[in-house]
């Protein structure tokens, strides 16, 4: 006869273990976990953190004058503070102004729900004197997550704009249903909330498949394939990290603090999410230095194209042509080469001469997209499509409208187009034949 | 003699009863005749209440705009309890207006409170779906402006949640939706994981709706009973204590079932104030063509003779088969027969899981309207989805318990008028025994719905998604294990921690538990059917339990009427590698199956059992008990379609499988054995053949389904047997669910019935050495099977009236 609990250990050991990294934790501790972590002042030299108001936190300065990559912490500070107004641009054209508040979450699993956790709730900005400070908010045990939130929040009402590396999917969410589970009010849907994820993935994406990725292939926070903070905190702000752990790794070293009560592992993670903090400080001053200096400031096509888009997702079609036509200069390859990004840069100037008005302009983008070799198909109906109507309704040339609705017919099978083309053709055919009766007709008077 | 016909269609179904031969009222049961049975159930008026005082006025005028003008005293009995805060359970019949009963004071909360919320559990998604049009229906009639002086009522959101749900409708659902029309499973992995962002629902939750409670039954009841003690823990969180409010067909036990759902004491609404029209109820057995073999003209044939005759008589009828299979045979059947010109509107419609929803309301709408006369459905008909009434139910099959049969007669009858419900038994031997005693049916209760929510295999998966959801505090409960017991092994594994005894539980893993659970099965390990034909696609998934026995090599697996054959079994990889094939064969496996008694919770010990006791005392020994199951498949038939001949076999190695479960067994005591004038071998098949209709009989009485439970025969090593040390041999009856889902216990305490109940079932069929509706086939079981297990039975259970005559012709037969 076995008991419960040898019964259950039959049950919960059986060939479906639940998905979980044994090969990454130690061994557990022994059951003997410390009765009360708050009663180790271990935690705070380990830390090097205090208790405030039933929180444990960690509170740090980078000086203006130590560097983070290319350059000074304070040299981003002061570049943030230049740019700061046009922050509304990375935010589709809603306002957001400083203070700007960096938020970065470490939490218990990518899963959400009920159960996941944000055990670290990083936040950083920079002082008046060029300084960044982040404070952290550490989670110790899970009686103690109410006071913790209780000070987030207030450290949230004292921000103008909240910046976070891919946080208005994971991390805002994550926050919000924590605040919901304890019943407090979640102040952060009410501020502007800046994700640095998008923007920063339209300028300095990595090309799928290239050996950079998959230098960097990380299971944790797939959102952001290819374009990681780490990869980008490399690429563009130049910094190196050593000893740092990889993301995937953070919830079972947590986890193992929480049964061990040994924090010394823990300072890696709070190193982590600083680095991560100081990183989005950076990028974000590089970013709106970027869509403050317009085409001239950009380093190649690439970025010319996503400054375009920045400028016409906030509305200002004037500068996203600039851009959109310094992209297409800066394209190494010849008018009529194929060319993913010139493709992709003549597109877009088209739609925005034509939310212009400049039709002709919009024509000729059209017209070179169709000049290129290897055109793709749904690019060639695009264009043809545009090209009979411009050619229908504006330059009233029913004989090239046709010709061009007829060639969106054979840009391959897409039964909307086609349809729309079939009706156009069928329209033209009256028209044309409406115009030579009445050319005949002045020809017999 | 028949009360005067009061309508043509009255008079055309008395014509077609006439023709069947089952208008013949106040005969005595004949089971040896096509009619066994024909009961009148006679016409039932309405007994009408007033609406409660205390409903909302505004409640009323809606109900009185839409036709309600009265409440049946069902209604207003059930109403009542709800708006007194009882938890409440309504037993009625099909079409009585059972929807109102939790309808009316959901919606008199709302109106009182807008922020009151209201959850509503259906077992399938397509019935939440016709709910919701009934629901929002009477929201509209609410909220649109009554002539007059007053403006527009209340705004009320009703939507359904379910994985259908699009992403982005999911936000606006959880701010706006009252009326949460959902399934477990969907509460088990979407809402209760994601409790915070349903904040509002849980801290409003005034009701909680368990429609079609009979479904929950078994593995998908002890889960539901452990979803909703989630459900309520999280209920507490967010300070509502919800009122339950339940409607079920007829089982014997809904009140019990509802208070082991729900761990609640329920209010018991059993009496229906619904006018009810005079039914006729008639029992057909298809004729024997083959006395030897026991073979019966096919049940299909004879279904579709019993449709015809009242389909030619224009009455309007649904005809309910067992398959899909069954379903479209029957379907080809009856258009051949009575749609004449091509083109013109489908008078016959087929209706089954699997057909689009456009062309389900399609059909559900015509059979309202009476342009499709007759329909040809699965059981997916049988639950609450509105089709109105109809004149006549035929069931092609028993099927499967009183219940199920109940609620399928139920789809013909209107309130008033005439209808008729005819059960045409196929050779199965539930089939038989319940054709061939109609008492049974008629008379005795219907079966009690089992559960066993402290299964630790299902328990300690819903522990883990409850401290996911919210952590075990030190004095809380959860089921009637020790949680904290459990939650200890659980922190073994680092699933869960807690600091010190006074520390909550809490989650410390990645992973989402719900995701792991399913709660249609008791394990998450499945096996999936790879298709390679073409290019290489899942097709399907069995569960590990039945896995070897349908997905061993050379196995036919069947999707939709297209046959695949299972070219490769990865055991460890959990895969069936198949490919299409045309063929005229299924398979079915032979497997070996060793039970070994672990823990004896009741009944005689193995070893009593060898002990001499006082002949004809009860012989019959019970027990239950744990015990160890090995099973291995060995090898497989193949078995011709339709003729069901043998055309093959062969031989399989496949790895065994084992599990603690829980099971009944009854001890032949080796005196009793001892006592047959018959062969050792042909002993040994007469304790198959008694097994076998031990089986059938078992799960006519547990109400379960063919697969729920295992059949295994322990007759000790007889091949060493010299007279006088016959050894005791053990008919187990158990569980086929790691851990046990609670059928052993109650077959223990029902071992006489059973008993009795397989005698009947061996000792009333019309076969003469066994066939498939009493001890197997007689080529399966030898041709003694039939006389021998009878033997062991009245040796047993002593000689009951009725039965020594054919045991004597047996014997003679000998």
């Amino acid at each position: 006869m076995s008991t419960l609990a040898d019964r259950i250990r039959g049950i919960v050991k059986s060939p479906a273990p639940c998905a979980s990294l044994p090969s990454l934790c130690d061994p557990p501790a022994p059951p003997a976990s410390p009765a009360d972590a708050r009663a180790l002042p271990v935690l705070e030299r380990a830390l090097d953190g205090e208790w405030r108001d039933g929180c444990f936190v960690v509170e740090h300065r980078r000086p203006a004058a130590s560097r983070h990559g290319k350059e000074a912490v304070g040299q981003v500070a002061a570049r943030l503070d230049q740019t700061a107004a046009d922050a509304a641009l990375l935010t589709h054209g809603k306002p957001a102004q400083p203070p700007f508040l960096f938020l970065d979450l470490e939490t218990t699993g990518l899963s959400g729900g009920a159960g996941t956790l944000a055990f670290l709730v990083g936040c950083g900005w920079f002082d008046g004197d060029g300084s960044f400070v982040t404070r952290q908010f550490l989670l110790t045990r899970f009686q103690d997550e109410r006071a913790l939130l209780e000070r987030v929040a207030a450290e949230l009402a004292a921000a103008g704009a909240l910046v976070s590396f891919n946080g208005k999917s994971f991390d805002a969410p994550l926050l919000e249903t924590r605040f919901l589970f304890h019943r407090l009010d979640w102040i952060g849907g009410r501020l502007p909330h800046v994700d640095v994820l998008h923007p920063a993935r339209r300028f300095w994406k990595t090309p799928a498949g290239s050996p950079e990725e998959h230098a960097v292939a990380q299971p944790f926070r797939a959102a952001s394939g290819g374009c990681s903070l780490q990869t980008l905190e490399r690429q563009i702000v130049g910094a190196r990290r050593s000893g740092d752990i990889p993301g995937f790794q953070i919830p079972a070293r947590y986890f193992q603090f929480v049964r061990s009560g040994d924090a010394a592992p823990l300072r890696t993670i709070l190193e982590h999410n600083r680095l991560d903090l100081l990183t989005l400080a950076a990028l974000t001053a590089r970013l709106l230095h970027l869509t403050r200096t317009g085409p001239d400031g950009v380093r190649d096509a690439r970025e010319a194209l996503a400054l375009g888009h920045v400028y016409a997702s906030a509305g200002l079609d004037d500068r996203a042509r600039g851009a959109y036509r310094r992209a297409i200069d800066r394209c190494r390859s010849p008018r009529g080469a194929y060319d993913l990004l010139r493709i992709d840069a003549l597109r877009r100037l088209a739609y925005a001469c034509r939310r212009g008005r400049l039709f002709a302009d919009a024509a000729e983008c059209w017209l070179e997209l169709l000049e290129m070799r290897g055109c793709p198909p749904f690019i060639e109906r695009e264009a043809t499509a545009a090209l009979a109507i411009h050619n229908e309704h504006r330059r009233r040339d029913l004989g090239a409208a046709k010709e061009y609705a007829l060639r969106t017919l054979e840009a391959g099978e897409a039964p909307a187009w086609k349809a729309a083309a079939q009706h156009r053709i069928a329209r033209l055919n009256r028209k044309l034949t409406r115009a030579q009766e009445s050319r005949s007709l002045q020809f017999e008077a | 003699m028949l009360p005067a016909t009061t309508s043509r269609a009255d008079g055309a179904l008395d014509a077609a009863l006439e023709r069947l031969g089952g208008r013949e009222l106040d005969r005595p049961d004949t089971p040896d005749l096509p009619i066994t049975a024909v009961r009148r159930l006679p016409a039932v008026t309405a007994r009408f209440a007033p609406f409660p005082d205390a409903l909302d006025e505004r409640l009323k005028q809606a109900l009185r705009a839409r036709g309600v003008a009265d409440l049946y005293t069902h209604q207003a009995q059930a109403i009542e309890h709800a708006l007194a805060g009882r938890h409440t359970v309504v037993i009625t019949p099909t079409a009585s207006g059972k929807t109102l009963c939790y309808n009316a004071p959901v919606l008199d909360a709302i109106l009182r409170d807008s922020s009151s919320r209201a959850l509503y559990l259906f077992p399938t998604k397509a019935l939440a779906q016709d709910q919701l049009a009934e629901l929002q229906a009477m929201c509209e009639t609410i909220a649109s402006p009554r002539g007059g002086s007053e403006g527009p009522g209340p705004e009320i959101g009703a939507f359904t949640y379910d994985g259908d749900t699009p992403q982005d409708a999911r936000r606006t659902i959880r701010a706006r939706a009252h009326l949460v029309l959902s399934n477990p499973d969907m509460v088990h992995s979407g809402i209760l994981p994601h409790h915070p962002r349903w904040a509002k629902l849980f801290e409003n939750l005034r009701y909680v709706i368990i429609d079609e409670l009979h479904a929950y039954r078994g593995v998908f009841g002890s889960h539901l009973c452990n979803v909703l003690r989630r459900l309520r823990r999280v209920c507490r969180h967010y300070g509502s204590n919800p009122v339950f409010l339940c409607s079920s067909a007829t089982i014997a036990n809904p009140r019990e079932l509802a208070e082991r759902l729900t761990e609640q004491p329920f209010e018991l609404v059993d009496r229906s104030g619904a006018p009810r029209g005079e039914k006729f109820f008639v029992f057909v057995n298809p004729p024997v063509v083959n006395h030897q073999l026991g073979i019966r003209r096919s049940y299909l044939g004879e279904a579709r003779r019993v449709a015809s005759e009242f389909l030619k008589r224009n009455l309007q009828l649904i005809v309910f088969a067992q398959s899909r299979l069954a379903t479209e045979i029957l379907t080809t059947y009856l258009k051949d027969d009575f749609e004449a010109t091509p083109g013109a509107p489908e008078r016959i419609r087929g209706y089954r899981g699997g057909y689009l929803p456009l062309r389900r309301r399609e059909i559900e709408k015509g059979l309202r309207d009476g342009l499709v006369r007759a329909v040809v459905s699965t059981n997916a008909l049988e639950l609450g989805i509105d089709i109105g009434a109809l004149d006549v139910s035929v069931m092609a099959g028993y099927p499967g318990t009183i219940a199920a049969t109940w609620q399928r007669a139920g789809r013909a009858g209107r309130r008033s008028g005439r209808s008729a419900a005819v059960l045409v038994a196929s050779s199965a031997p539930l089939d038989q025994f319940v054709v061939r005693n109609p008492s049974y049916f008629f008379d005795a209760s219907p079966e009690r719905a089992l559960i066993d929510p402290d299964n630790l295999h299902i328990l300690v998966d819903h522990i883990k998604c409850a401290t996911f959801e919210l952590p075990f505090t030190p004095d809380e409960q959860f089921g009637r294990h020790d949680v904290h017991e459990i939650l200890g092994v659980l922190s073994e594994q680092g699933l869960v921690h807690r600091a010190d005894e006074q520390a909550p539980w809490t989650w410390t893993n990645e992973s989402y538990p719900a995701d792991a659970v399913s709660l249609r099965s008791i394990s998450s390990d499945n096996f999936v059917v790879v298709d390679t034909t073409r290019e290489t696609r899942v097709i399907g998934e069995t569960d590990f339990t039945s896995g070897p026995s349908t997905l061993h090599p050379k196995a036919i697996y069947i999707v939709e009427g297209t046959l695949y054959q299972v070219e490769r079994l990865d055991f460890d990889g959990r895969k069936a590698y198949v490919r299409e094939i045309d063929c005229d064969y299924y398979t079915t496996a032979i497997s070996y199956t060793k039970v070994t008694e672990i823990d004896l919770f009741a009944g005689s010990s193995s070893a009593g059992a060898e002990l001499a006791r006082p002949p004809l005392a009860s012989k019959a020994l019970r027990s239950h008990g744990e015990v160890h199951v090995v099973s291995r498949v060995v090898g497989f038939k193949k078995i011709k379609f339709y003729t069901n001949e043998n055309v093959g076999s062969g031989d399989l190695d496949l790895p065994e499988q084992q599990m603690h479960t829980t099971s009944y067994w009854v001890t032949v005591p080796p005196e009793v054995m001892a006592q047959l004038p018959f062969a050792a071998d042909d002993r040994r098949d007469g304790v198959v053949g008694l097994a076998f209709a031990l089986k059938q009989v078992a799960q006519l009485l547990l109400m379960c389904d063919a697969h729920d439970i295992g059949i295994s025969i322990d007759s000790g090593d007889q091949e060493i047997a010299a007279p006088g040390t016959i050894k005791p041999v053990k008919i187990f009856v158990y569980d086929n669910y790691p851990g046990g889902i609670g059928f052993s216990a109650p077959l223990y305490g029902m071992h006489d019935e059973l008993l009795a109940a397989t005698r009947k079932l061996i000792a009333d069929c019309q076969c003469e050495n066994g066939c498939p509706g009493c001890v197997g086939p007689v080529g399966d079981t030898g041709p003694f099977a039939k006389v021998v297990s009878l033997r062991i039975l009245n040796l047993m259970l002593g000689p009951a009236e009725g039965i020594q005559a054919i045991v004597d012709t047996g014997e003679a037969a000998f």
